[in-house]
């Protein structure tokens, strides 16, 4: 199932960017971030999680792997934002797990096996 | 992957683990990556014995949407048993898609012991127990490609070196199979 997952931008005038158009794959750090005002994650054709922005929201997205020696493979999907609200950082992060089942929480945290912090890219940062 | 042989800074060859098991990777007293019951550790009437070293690291094969960052290893804590510690050195030496500056042939005398990693490896002077890394507590793995990110066919991690080291109280025959696990972040 969560290997069938894929994004799609939304900017302020209506118009998108998918992930993957006519063969090609767009990548996340082609989004127009000034224009952002929706980032939805489909699972199949179904969108699963909706992320609402405004200018001061910076997207943070990650395809979380877990690979083992074995082969085995597990992929968590995280999408949310950051911004600084009165001096103070705001997070809320959304974590889309293989079973379909989203978890969010309002901060990363350090030793969690999945909800540990990502390494910021410059849009990202605040 | 797995480099084994040839000389210091030069690997002879480059396993992919991912084909041969599971069990994907065997430590024993032999320089090489076959799944089978040759060249076992022996369990020592006194001291420790030890497996030949193993260098390991991610390589990608499947070009990344961006990059892959963020890489940390675990396991799931409980170990193999008594007398019997999964070593990892605490440095990572420098593997990347241009080098492998980092390796040093595996030494030892073959189904009896290999030669103890911190006092031989150059690249490693201290160890920890593989198993206290868990996903809660992972340890970081280092990246010595452009940025310190892999974005590209063909790079890779720097090494992690493994090293399973017997001793007197451990018990004889076969190990139960015990999972390793990269976690990375990808975009």
């Amino acid at each position: 199932m969560q290997h069938d997952v894929r994004w799609l931008a939304i900017y302020n005038d209506g118009s998108s960017l998918p992930q993957f158009a006519d063969g090609t794959e767009n990548k996340y750090t082609d989004i127009d971030r000034s224009r952002l005002v929706k980032f939805i994650l489909f699972v199949g054709d179904t969108p699963k999680l909706v992320i609402h922005l405004d200018k001061n929201k910076r997207l943070i997205y990650r395809r979380r792997v877990a690979l083992s020696f074995s082969g085995h493979q597990e992929i968590v999907y995280l999408a949310g934002w950051q911004e600084l609200k009165h001096g103070i950082n705001t997070q809320m992060i959304c974590f889309l797990f293989e079973d379909g089942h989203i978890e969010t929480v309002d901060r990363f945290y350090e030793n969690h096996p999945w909800f540990y912090p990502v390494k910021f890219l410059p849009g990202e940062q605040i | 992957m797995f480099d084994f042989g040839g000389t210091d800074g030069s690997p002879g060859t480059s396993q992919n683990v991912d084909s041969l098991g599971p069990p994907n990777i065997r430590f024993k007293t032999a320089d090489d990556a076959n799944i089978d019951t040759n060249n076992p550790i022996p369990v020592p009437t006194s001291g420790t014995k030890y497996s030949y070293w193993k260098h390991i690291y991610l390589k990608c094969t499947g070009a990344p949407s961006s990059q892959c960052d963020n890489f940390k290893f675990y396991t799931d804590g409980s170990g193999f048993g008594t007398g019997i510690t999964l070593k990892v050195g605490d440095e990572m030496p420098t593997k990347n898609s241009g080098s492998s500056s980092g390796y040093e042939v595996a030494t030892g005398t073959e189904g009896d012991t290999g030669d103890e990693m911190v006092a031989n490896h150059s690249g490693i002077t201290s160890s920890t127990d593989a198993f206290t890394y868990t996903s809660a507590s992972p340890k970081s793995v280092s990246v010595s490609e452009s940025g310190n990110i892999i974005d590209a066919v063909g790079e890779t991690t720097n090494y992690l070196v493994f090293q399973l080291e017997v001793d007197s109280t451990a018990s004889p025959g076969n190990l139960a199979d015990e999972t390793l696990t990269f976690q990375y972040d990808e975009i």
